[in-house]
């Protein structure tokens, strides 16, 4: 499959990035590391008339540490998260969640900001134009069907990437900047929960930066996945844990690849507070995990299996995150 | 044994330095002057008439030179084997009536570059008329199901049945009877070069195509009879090509559309596959549905099977009455039962088309049958190892379809395998969750299944002193002109590095059936083998010449003609080469004709037609160790032991190969593969989501052991059988067995993916209701 023909701009920063989506809009597409945007492309599922690349925009490209924390540009690499030591000392859950993305060439191309901005992802929508022609439109090409949850009143695509969990499990911020100025947001009020649209970024905005001020807490990433690489997580946890004296003082269990946005287990978060870190609580976190999230049958998974498997993720990432402690 | 100088050698491939470089040109890398680029408009229905194509927009695209419909071709249907028979000929190379899957190709267009032909595709108008369309066998067979072909009665491609011995006294002599019923997905080879085709149509009328090809006589067959022009007039040149495992065998709608798209237009045009097209327009591995009743005595010995296989063919029968009748075949041959019923059918869906796929035919029952002896073991509280003991064939028997088995080195790939991986030894200390299992296998070496194609070589001494080596045969990747060069080597005493192969040229290479069946080894080997014995007689009589010495005492190795037991008495070869030369007895050529003997010209899978085509079979055993996690039911493959008696090992280190390479495709196939389909849409055309087996799913590499198994076969190049299809039936038993083993779960449909494998763990502990 082949792009169709399309102009290409390279600003030298974040300025010309603004300025080319404040004048072109909807026909702009962002390519940072395109290892998402390209497919799409291909597939003809946006049909942008010009993109605007990223890559000579070295502002966007950082990780580093002031008073307010932890600041990444979204330019960077998820590879440039892997490789900071300071990031897998402080936050390994950023760490763990970049390297279990895709493999390690699509790590090497994929940002942070492409990421967090990836979209849902479903196998009725992610198929050729001459695939797709043999369906009727859904709700997520602009028609009035899902063709997974079938006489559903809404796009089920499913949101599957790895590092926003980690980013909420520490309740980041995020930097989204326009021509007309910038704003910074918790990442939590980023993700909309729809199919069709998972985020609130708007044509003419661009992700700039993200931002973890989180102090002391304990962080893990786990997923997991049918095979080792090249493989989207059936389910992945984040879970952050602030302990005090041997209980749990705070936390946070958030999960991708159960909706269509990362998805926070509060229920399951609020068994936790205040317990001590036991085999026993954290079974019954863990159960409670798996009721407390919806999953539907997706992409041959069947919902059942996803419930019961939450379960289990949310006991590996509450172990793996004390492990840290230990370690 | 003979001594031999280079067979038996693990020497790299003629062609690694080309391929590793990137020099190595395949199909999508020519150009020619002028050339234009193909593309094909395909069927977005499952099952459809075709009312009617306009492609006036298109026309009248700039860039676009040539479009061509169904009409374009003469009507005559093609299919394998001539005279075709109707459960083979039921295509055409673009649907002119109907279409019978969502793939199916139409239209094709020609422009000058790739982005047009694309847009040319949307410009297009086909007019359908949607028929309702069915999407299982077991549908597909019952009364009042769409018809997908006239011919096909309830969608039968072909029935086929065999009889043997009295199953009723079988069953009645069992001590133990268990029926299961097992189902297998379909799946793709995966090749990692896509289908590919450039066809050329000269100004004096003559074709000339280069295409990723198995085979160049069954598609140059077919293309003269769907263009309509005298075979004579076709030339097919296989460049390199990466890959093929069954799935570009047989004329494909490229080839036909970029052949006569190329008349149309009077430019060359070439067309290649994307991934997605590769994925719905090629071929896959039937989907089957296998049902067994086994019986079994006390101790351990089969008295009988009655075994039904259901392959779901697709829209069109492909190769479908072969892989029908090959089930059958393997059922009969891998172990000893007195009594049996075999029955085996093809059946038309509206799913893409199923043909042929590495292990051809019996990765599927063979899978069941080994799967249900491990159940059968257990519940008779036999050692798994002693119920295949027990029933093993050995060499020297005839099987109840006649074949002889020249050579049987199972119960040796049996003990081998298990030996080295501690099969019964560490099955009983192995922890909750891990397990051992074991699956065998067999298959055939070559069939001889077409009275117009022999098997034929040509080894040609230039007057420089040269050697060529003409072969049909083609590489495919598998190393086959490797194989041939170091047959011709070891004849011809001279090194590997001295013999140019030329093949796959159907102009200039002698004829040659292709790369199927695993028949290469043996029977162009065979070939090669007679070719290079008669330039290694005309050699020797110039030795003679040379060394006053009869041709008797003499011997050729080492690049020279020396008399047997006196030192000193020799001529270099380049001194031979320079007597011949100056004696006016150069060119020599050999040509050497390769016919079974003792087997016939057979299409048993025919319905109605028997006999038997194949000179021998290859054995072999896997034995895999797993682990299960519980939590999440995910099975890790840890340690693969892999025993084939290929009869001889003419290059060791490519038999491993495919040791190595099947078993991480067997792994893929029992564990991570499988093509989704909806209402006959493949869900999964890409490899993000067609889950091959990654570097990091495959046991190390010191945790995959190798083992050839070496029978010397009387009917094989130096003892040689197949070690290409074989090898990939063993691994996806041995895996759900071990699974089994881990777990006691009878899972009895593939692949055994971690939901399966956790829902029924979750099942047996009564958590889920």
């Amino acid at each position: 499959m082949r792009l169709s023909s399309l102009e290409y701009l390279s600003p030298r920063n974040v300025k010309g990035i603004l300025n080319v989506l404040s004048e072109h809009g909807r026909e702009a597409a962002i390519l940072a590391g395109g290892t998402d945007l390209l497919v799409k492309m291909k597939h003809r599922l946006i049909r942008p008339r010009l993109v605007v690349d990223l890559g000579m925009v070295d502002k966007l490209r950082y990780v580093k540490w002031d008073k307010k924390g932890l600041r990444i540009g979204a330019g960077t690499k998820l590879y440039e998260i892997i490789q900071s030591d300071s990031i897998k000392a402080k936050f390994p859950s950023l760490s763990q969640a970049a390297s279990s993305v895709a493999s390690p060439q699509i790590r090497n191309m994929g940002t942070v900001g492409g990421n967090i901005c990836l979209d849902t992802r479903c196998w009725f929508y992610n198929q050729s134009h001459w695939w797709r022609k043999a369906i009727e439109p859904c709700f997520k090409v602009g028609g009035n069907v899902c063709h997974v949850a079938r006489g559903g009143d809404r796009c089920w695509a499913l949101f599957m990437a790895d590092t926003p969990p980690a980013f909420l499990a520490l309740d980041a911020n995020v930097k989204i900047a326009s021509k007309s100025g910038e704003r910074t947001i918790p990442l939590s009020q980023f993700y909309t929960g729809k199919g069709k649209s998972p985020n609130v970024l708007k044509q003419d905005e661009l992700v700039t930066e993200l931002i973890v001020s989180k102090n002391g807490y304990k962080s893990s990433y786990v997923r997991f996945s049918f095979r080792e690489a090249i493989d989207f997580p059936v389910i992945g946890v984040s879970a952050s844990l602030l302990l005090e004296d041997g209980a749990i003082r705070d936390c946070r269990i958030v999960f991708t690849g159960v909706g269509s946005s990362p998805v926070r287990a509060s229920a399951t978060e609020e068994i936790l507070k205040g317990k001590g870190v036991e085999e026993a609580v954290i079974e019954k976190a863990a159960k409670e995990a798996s009721s407390e999230i919806r999953p539907i049958s997706h992409m041959e998974i069947p919902a059942l299996y996803k419930r019961k498997l939450g379960g289990a993720m949310v006991k590996k990432a509450i172990k793996k995150a004390l492990e840290e402690v230990d370690g | 044994m003979r001594e031999y100088s280079i067979v038996g050698k693990s020497l790299p491939r003629i062609d690694a330095k080309e391929k590793l470089t990137g020099a190595a040109e395949y199909t999508g890398d020519l150009r020619l002057p002028g050339m234009l680029f193909g593309k094909i408009l395909r069927s977005h229905l499952p099952h459809a008439i075709i009312k009617n194509v306009n492609v006036e927009r298109a026309k009248g695209l700039k860039g676009v030179e040539a479009i061509i419909t169904g009409m374009d071709s003469t009507g005559d249907k093609y299919g394998m084997f001539t005279p075709p028979s109707p459960v083979f000929a039921d295509r055409d190379p673009l649907a002119r009536d109907k279409v019978r899957f969502i793939g199916d190709g139409v239209v094709a267009v020609a422009a000058v570059d790739e982005d047009l032909a694309d847009e040319a595709l949307d410009l297009i108008e086909v007019d359908y008329e949607e028929l309702p369309a069915v999407f299982n066998p077991e549908e597909a067979m019952a009364e009042g199901a769409p018809k997908i072909h006239d011919y096909a009665e309830r969608n039968v491609n072909v029935r086929l049945e065999r009889n043997f011995g009295d199953l009723e006294k079988g069953f009645r002599d069992a001590d133990y009877v268990r029926e299961d019923i097992f189902k297998t997905q379909a799946v793709q080879h995966a090749a990692i070069e896509p289908h590919a085709a450039l066809a050329f149509w000269e100004p004096a009328g003559k074709l000339t195509l280069w295409a990723s090809k198995q085979d160049l006589y069954f598609t140059r067959g077919d293309l003269s009879r769907t263009l309509g022009i005298p075979k004579s007039d076709i030339r097919i040149i296989k460049p390199y090509v990466g890959g093929g495992f069954g799935s570009k065998f047989e004329l494909f709608d490229l080839d036909f559309s970029a052949a006569l798209l190329s008349k149309k237009s009077g430019r060359p045009v070439k067309i290649c596959y994307n991934r997605e097209e590769v994925f719905v327009a090629s071929r896959t591995r039937h989907a089957a549905t296998i049902q067994l009743k086994t019986g079994v005595k006390k101790d351990g010995t089969i008295s009988a099977l009655d075994a039904k296989v259901i392959l779901d063919t697709g829209g069109y029968a492909a190769l479908g009455p072969v892989s029908a009748f090959l089930g059958l075949l393997m059922l009969v041959t891998i172990y000893r039962i007195p009594n049996m019923r075999i029955e085996s059918y093809s059946i038309y869906t509206n799913n893409p088309i199923a043909g042929a796929m590495r292990g051809h035919g019996a990765v599927q029952p063979i899978y069941a049958l080994e799967a249900q002896l491990d159940y059968i073991a257990r519940d008779m509280k036999i050692e798994a190892k002693e119920m295949r003991i027990k029933n093993s064939r050995k060499g020297g028997e005839v099987t109840p379809l006649n074949s002889v088995l020249s050579s049987c080195g199972m119960l040796e790939s049996i003990e081998k395998a298990c030996d080295s991986s501690g099969l019964v030894k560490d099955r009983v200390k192995l922890p909750e969750g891990y397990g051992l299992g074991i699956g065998c296998s067999c298959f055939i070496s070559g069939a001889n299944i077409d009275p117009n194609l022999p098997f034929e070589a040509t080894i040609k001494v230039h007057t420089d002193g040269s050697i060529t080596l003409l072969t049909g045969a083609s590489d495919i990747g598998q190393g086959s002109s490797t194989t041939l060069a170091q047959i011709a080597a070891e004849e011809l005493g001279v090194g590997l590095e001295d013999i140019r192969v030329i093949a796959t040229d159907s102009a200039v290479t002698p004829v040659e059936a292709g790369s199927y069946s695993s028949r290469v080894t043996v029977m162009s080997g065979n070939a090669a083998k007679a070719a290079a014995l008669e330039v290694r007689r005309q050699l020797l009589g110039v030795a003679a010449d040379m060394l006053e010495a009869r041709v008797d005492d003499l011997e050729l190795r080492g690049n020279r003609a020396f008399v047997k037991g006196s030192p000193g008495r020799e001529v270099t070869y380049d001194d031979l080469v320079s007597y011949a030369y100056s004696k006016d007895r150069l060119p020599i050529t050999g040509t050497g004709t390769f016919r079974p003997t003792d087997v016939g010209v057979g299409r048993p899978f025919i319905p109605g037609e028997g006999g038997d085509f194949t000179p021998s079979f290859s054995f072999g055993t896997a034995v895999t160790k797993i682990n299960v996690d519980m939590e999440t039911g995910k099975v890790k493959v840890s340690e693969i032991t892999h025993a084939h008696d290929c009869g001889f090992a003419i290059n060791p280190m490519s038999v491993e190969g495919q040791l190595e390479g099947s078993g991480v495709s067997g792994q893929g196939f029992a564990l991570y593969e499988k093509l989704y389909y909806d209402k006959g849409k493949l869900m999964n055309p890409s490899f993000l989501d067609y889950r091959l087996a990654t570097s990091l799913d495959a046991p190390g590499p010191s945790d995959v052991r190798s083992i050839i198994v070496e029978s010397l076969d009387p009917k094989g190049p130096y003892g040689a059988k197949e070690a290409g299809e074989g090898t990939i039936i063993s691994p996806a038993p041995s895996i759900a067995n071990a699974v089994f083993d881990a777990t006691g779960l009878e899972i009895k449909e593939l692949p055994i993916t971690p939901d399966k494998v956790f829902l029924a763990l979750e099942a047996r502990r009564g958590g889920v209701r």
